[in-house]
């Protein structure tokens, strides 16, 4: 079911967020019995995202790219609500489902089937509701009779693959996806890029974080490309990639290209 | 299906702010069979690759109050001889004394260790953090539950009598969950902050249990110290406990009236503590 509403789905204004984060200085033995045994430690504040503000509509597909540490996923996090902001403002209009880094693995003791069970408790579905997807997710996920086994015998690409099935048969109006399809082969890659092509054609508001431009460039309406926390780029695809392919001399990289 | 997300507008800024109270309580009982499903599932999985698998649920109370039975019993000389009567009445007491205490054990020590052990679920999922605790809690409970039954088969073998009063064991267990709660939630947002709390709460838990009327009968309390069943929380309803089960009597009402009482100042306590720091618990872990 759709969020009816004149609202664009996500709206970050002037959006900052700083990590506060402890390092550990230099032990010596003497400090370390001044200390009662601790580490001595110093406070440093990071700077994740810089004074941001966009927009993505409903049927709008967002494509966010930059290096390693620009930030791009604490953007997906602070706008799922995940992470508070130190400044500025999200609003967002709808049901959000969020397939970020670390997957839907609720427990990697339990089987496939089971981490379905709570990823659909989890985006307030109902046991009858769960089941009636379930079947569906695991044809999708393609795991065949591994959907019946603990999920810490899966791989990588097996693991993306569960992921992406249960989120986006979440009925989200707003799906936040970071780097989760990189793993999966080529031709689960293709029926995930279907599947979003679909959402998108229901008016479903997508944000994608990936190293693969390619397929960014394909898929996405809109591309905001992150460097250090700061805004370099915001717009049509093929401008901004093409600026970031300048930027880090990549030219059309078959590395890059081909990641997602 | 009753997602709030489904029908809001949500707004996250920088303003640090308690969450207003009724629509977050709201949005956890929402996720609440979440919670009781994840309880269930972390029990299976935590045995899964035993022998017994479930079994341990019920066996490892019972092996800890074998233990108890043969300090107090056998080495102390406390209760009669090993296989009378008398000894059989107070492995009755200790294992039912024990089997309760699943519930409070669950909160020190699961309860403490669930958020920080919930890194995943903290960075993935937007969800109200307090279904953490109270998932762990639940999971004390399921635990709890398959052993009423061993119980009663030691209440009867102990020729205790089944009495009407026995049914106030359900508000008791039902203060007992709620007060276990509060101090899971408090342990939970503590053990964030303060890492070791989690290697701490146990020997707390293990204190706590020595000083509640569990391997002993409440009576042999003196009257100098009757006053500890209305300061520490669990003491006056274990001993209203002993009183339904082994002196066919209903509660004494101040017992009673001191867990609730105590029950009401730990769930505020635990929620209030919870809600001003869970914005922070997504940077910490």
């Amino acid at each position: 079911m759709q969020y009816e509403s004149d609202l664009p789905a996500v709206t970050v204004e002037n959006l900052s967020v700083k990590y506060r984060t402890v390092l550990e200085s230099r032990p010596t033995m003497k400090s370390a019995l001044m200390r009662l045994g601790r580490p001595q430690q110093e406070v440093k504040y990071i700077e994740a995202l810089k004074d941001l503000t966009l927009t993505v509509q409903p049927g709008e597909f967002l494509g966010v790219i930059g290096h390693n540490g620009a930030g791009k996923s604490t953007l997906l996090r602070t706008i799922a609500g995940i992470l508070p902001p130190s400044s500025g403002r999200v609003q967002i209009a709808g049901h959000v489902t969020t397939l970020l880094s670390v997957g839907i693995g609720f427990n990697s003791e339990l089987t496939g089937r089971d981490n379905i069970r709570l990823g659909g408790l989890a985006n307030g579905f109902s046991i009858k509701e769960i089941a009636e997807k379930e079947d569906e997710i695991a044809a999708f996920s393609e795991l065949g009779e591994f959907i019946d086994y603990p999920m810490k015998t899966y791989s990588t690409g097996m693991y993306s693959r569960l992921g992406f099935s249960v989120v986006t048969h979440m009925d989200p109006d707003i799906l936040l996806i970071d780097e989760a399809l990189s793993a999966g082969d080529a031709s689960f890659r293709d029926k995930a890029a279907k599947k979003i092509e679909d959402m998108m054609e229901k008016a479903r508001a997508i944000i994608l974080v990936s190293h693969g431009l390619q397929t960014i460039n394909e898929m996405a309406s809109k591309c905001l490309w992150l460097d250090h926390g700061k805004m370099m780029g915001y717009g049509p695809c093929d401008e901004i990639v093409g600026a970031y392919e300048d930027f880090v001399a990549v030219g059309s990289s078959s590395i890059i290209s081909e990641e997602i | 299906m009753s997602d709030p997300d489904k029908t809001k507008v949500r707004v996250y800024d920088a303003e640090f702010r308690i969450p207003p109270i009724k629509p977050y309580l709201e949005d956890t009982f929402a996720h609440l069979r979440f919670a009781i499903e994840k309880a269930k599932l972390d029990l299976v999985a935590a045995n899964k690759n035993t022998w017994f698998g479930q079994l341990w649920n019920i066996i490892n109370p019972f092996l800890l109050a074998v233990l108890y039975w043969f300090l107090v019993v056998v080495l102390f000389g406390a209760g009669g001889s090993i296989f009378d009567r008398e000894g059989m009445r107070v492995l009755t007491q200790i294992v039912g004394g024990l089997f309760l205490w699943g519930l409070p054990s669950a909160a020190f020590n699961l309860g403490a260790r669930s958020i920080i052990q919930g890194g995943s679920f903290i960075l993935n999922t937007r969800i109200p953090r307090m279904i953490l605790p109270i998932s762990s809690v639940l999971s004390g409970f399921m635990n709890f539950a398959p052993s009423i039954l061993v119980y009663l088969l030691f209440h009867a073998l102990a020729r205790y009598p089944f009495s009407i009063h026995m049914l106030w064991a359900f508000p008791i267990i039902a203060i007992i969950f709620l007060l276990s709660l509060g101090f899971a939630m408090m342990a939970a947002t503590g053990t964030v902050y303060y890492r070791d709390l989690a290697s701490f709460l146990p020997f707390v838990s293990r204190m706590w249990l020595y000083l509640t009327p569990i391997i002993y009968l409440y009576t042999l309390m003196p009257d100098s110290l009757s006053w500890t069943f209305y300061v520490n929380p669990y003491g006056g309803l274990f001993a209203a406990m002993q009183q339904i089960l082994f002196e066919s009597s209903s509660p004494r009402f101040s017992f009673i009236l001191a867990g609730l009482g105590w029950s009401i100042v730990s769930i505020s306590a635990g929620i209030m503590m919870f809600l001003r720091k869970e914005r922070e618990f997504a940077v910490r872990i």
